[in-house]
């Protein structure tokens, strides 16, 4: 108890406060524009905290990541188009209420089942985090090597329409992780006697090149142009009241906590996040409902649902992702980096070595949830002239911003070279379809899938047995391979199914 | 119709091999395995690259079967596409210009550039510049202590 209350007092310190504040605002800036993601978010304010106590720095990312997820569903209510893809689910019904000019009462919901299912998933990772991080303090090099091939391929799996192009870049991203020192004996490997390679191709460029440059690029490439030549802006507006009534929180609870659940549970499995846990959500408190008939036509228990479980994929996400050390997105990849930034390493090791660091994460969970609902109420009805800033405004910003991020870290002028080839690259993958996270993932997780794979063979001594000894290594092994090759016969298998005639 | 066989699912998954290729052939210079077993720095550049080879095969296989465009442009993307070439350029001319003079005199030159590349009216170019560029040159120099003049 007396942790958890030290760990309060360090994140009520005003000054990380207002970093949390800060990030809650950016958070909600480029949410709530439609193509701006929560990851370039985190990716762009990332060198901002390089200079901060790490939990400052958390404060500001922590409320950039829980604000751009809940603030997503803001254009989604007022022009039906989703700000990040987490909140595709919330156009369904949010735009109806909005037509029927009931859009500050959705942005209100919008706010409170946010915050609600950020709480709740809070108190999941709270109560789940710790003991899971004591059941993975168990495994050896061999589990923790599999863990991280898993954790690629489920992500690339469950999350893509093109598992190829996904596993193909994740592997990428494996290839590029052994450039520099090899981290077991030292050797010098790819780097052409370029210095600036000894190290290997620093993650934080790359990032900030993929989600940050590479993705202004991309919206410059594909904005809409007025008749001026400059990018369309939306017009909005949001009326009637922001609170729900009594009646109607009653009617809204019920799915909200069922949401909830869901969100945590599928976005602690490594590649779903908020986007699938809201549609399902969704799915589900229509089947609970009385009122089916009403969902995709503006029915408030649909986007009360779909706003919980949105952001509480946030707990389930950061739960397996600093137990384990794998991330399961794009976001907690980019957050995972900022962690190892401040040299720490995620994983059961974390809470153990940084125990105090971790709670703090917890208590800021709670804070910028908090935070989002005061900003969030306060500023319903005004939130949506974030929809008329002018594009071309937070393009230039984020590209001059882009280059002072990637050079500030290590004052490397190389760096930012690393940098413009990772956004001209990230607009490639982009315009073909190629996911990005696995290639941030695998150049993330490629350091400690190698070292833990070679330290497993030299404990058994070069035998292979050592990876098939544990019932956990052996399930892990087979999903590996199951979805490795689900791309070759998956669709024979599907394929087989269709053809197959009805039973007369 | 006929099917393109060159298309960018194909080329880049070939360069992809050829990337994957010299990896595994310089990883084979590396020091190798001990005599107990223990593999060398060899080992897993070398899993890597035979997993990128084994999924660019399924990707040209796709290119191949079914072959996508997807840097065909239309009328309005073409603009588009100048715009960005310019961004870019504009972007490594600024690259270059910053090894050569302070940085604050190139930020304020290159983010006026963008602002002329992007067409926005004249007075709110020049104030967006002078006040962007000073307000992160501020946060990072002046509250970071980050000396942002690379010479």
């Amino acid at each position: 108890m007396a942790d958890w209350l030290a760990a309060i007092q360090a994140v009520c310190a005003p000054s990380v406060m207002l970093y949390a504040l800060i990030g809650v605002c950016v958070g909600m800036l480029i949410g709530t524009l439609p193509g701006l993601t929560s990851t370039m978010a985190i990716a762009i304010l990332t060198p901002l905290t390089f200079w901060l106590e790490p939990t400052q720095g958390f404060a500001m990312l922590i409320g950039v990541y829980n604000s751009a997820l809940f603030s997503g569903g803001i254009s989604a209510i007022v022009i039906n188009t989703p700000g990040t893809p987490a909140s595709i689910a919330t156009t369904f019904d949010g735009y109806s209420l909005t037509q029927r000019g009931q859009g500050a009462l959705a942005l209100g919901i919008n706010t409170i089942y946010s915050v609600l299912g950020g709480l709740l998933s809070t108190v999941v990772l709270m109560v789940a985090a710790f003991p899971l991080a004591n059941f993975a303090l168990r495994f050896g090099p061999a589990e923790f090597s599999i863990l991280a091939f898993f954790g690629l391929t489920m992500m690339v799996s469950v999350s893509q329409a093109n598992p190829v192009k996904g596993l193909l870049l994740g592997f990428i991203g494996l290839m590029l992780s052994t450039v520099g020192l090899d981290p077991i004996n030292g050797a010098l490997r790819y780097t052409f006697g370029n210095i600036n390679l000894l190290d290997g191709i620093s993650f934080i460029p790359v990032m900030i090149g993929l989600f940050g440059l590479g993705e202004m690029i991309y919206q410059i490439f594909t904005a809409e142009r007025a008749e001026d030549g400059s990018a369309k802006t939306a017009a909005a507006k949001a009326d009637g009241r922001v609170l729900p009534t009594l009646a109607e929180h009653i009617l809204m609870i019920p799915s909200a906590i069922a949401s909830a659940v869901i969100g945590v549970v599928i976005g602690a499995v490594p590649g779903a996040g908020g986007d699938i846990a809201s549609i399902i959500s969704w799915d589900v408190a229509k089947r609970m409902s009385k009122h089916k008939e009403d969902f995709g036509k503006g029915s408030l228990e649909g986007i009360g649902a779909t706003c919980t479980s949105n952001n509480a994929s946030i707990g389930g996400a950061l739960t397996t992702a600093l137990c384990l050390g794998v991330p399961g997105d794009s976001n907690t990849a980019v957050l995972l980096g900022s962690l190892m930034m401040y040299g720490m390493t995620p994983g059961p090791t974390l809470f153990t070595e940084q125990a105090h660091f971790v709670r703090n994460l917890m208590v800021l969970m709670i804070v910028a949830n908090l935070l989002i609902l005061v900003v969030g109420l306060a500023t319903a009805k005004v939130s949506v002239k974030i929809l008329s800033i002018r594009k071309e405004a937070i393009w230039m910003a984020v590209l001059l911003l882009c280059v002072i991020g990637s050079y500030a870290l290590n004052k490397s002028y190389f760096d930012v070279i690393v940098m413009f080839a990772a956004g001209c690259l990230g607009f490639v993958f982009r315009r073909m379809e190629f996911p990005l996270g696995p290639l941030i993932l695998g150049l993330l997780l490629g350091d400690i899938c190698e070292t833990n794979m070679r330290r497993a063979m030299s404990l058994s001594m070069g035998d292979y047995g050592i990876f098939v000894q544990s019932p956990l290594s052996i399930v892990m092994l087979a999903a590996i391979v199951l979805v490795l090759f689900w791309p070759l016969v998956g669709g024979k298998v599907k394929g087989a199914f269709k053809k197959k005639p009805d039973p007369v | 119709m006929k099917k393109r066989i060159f298309n960018s699912e194909v080329i880049f998954g070939a360069v992809a091999i050829l990337v994957s290729v010299y990896f595994i052939v310089a990883g084979q210079a590396f020091p190798g395995a001990t005599k107990n077993g223990v593999p060398g720095s060899g080992y897993f550049p070398t899993i890597a690259a035979g997993g990128v080879i084994l999924f660019s095969v399924l990707l040209i296989i796709q290119g191949v079967r079914k072959p996508t465009s997807y840097f065909k442009l239309d009328k309005a993307q073409i603009q588009n596409l100048i715009q960005m070439v310019e961004v870019l350029a504009a972007l490594a001319a600024f690259l270059v210009l910053w090894r050569f003079i302070p940085f604050l005199p190139a930020a304020l030159l290159y983010v006026f550039a963008l602002t002329r590349i992007l067409k926005q009216p004249l007075k709110y170019s020049i104030i967006y510049t002078v006040v962007v560029v000073l307000v992160l040159y501020l946060i990072f120099s002046v509250g970071f202590k980050v000396r942002l003049n690379i010479n």
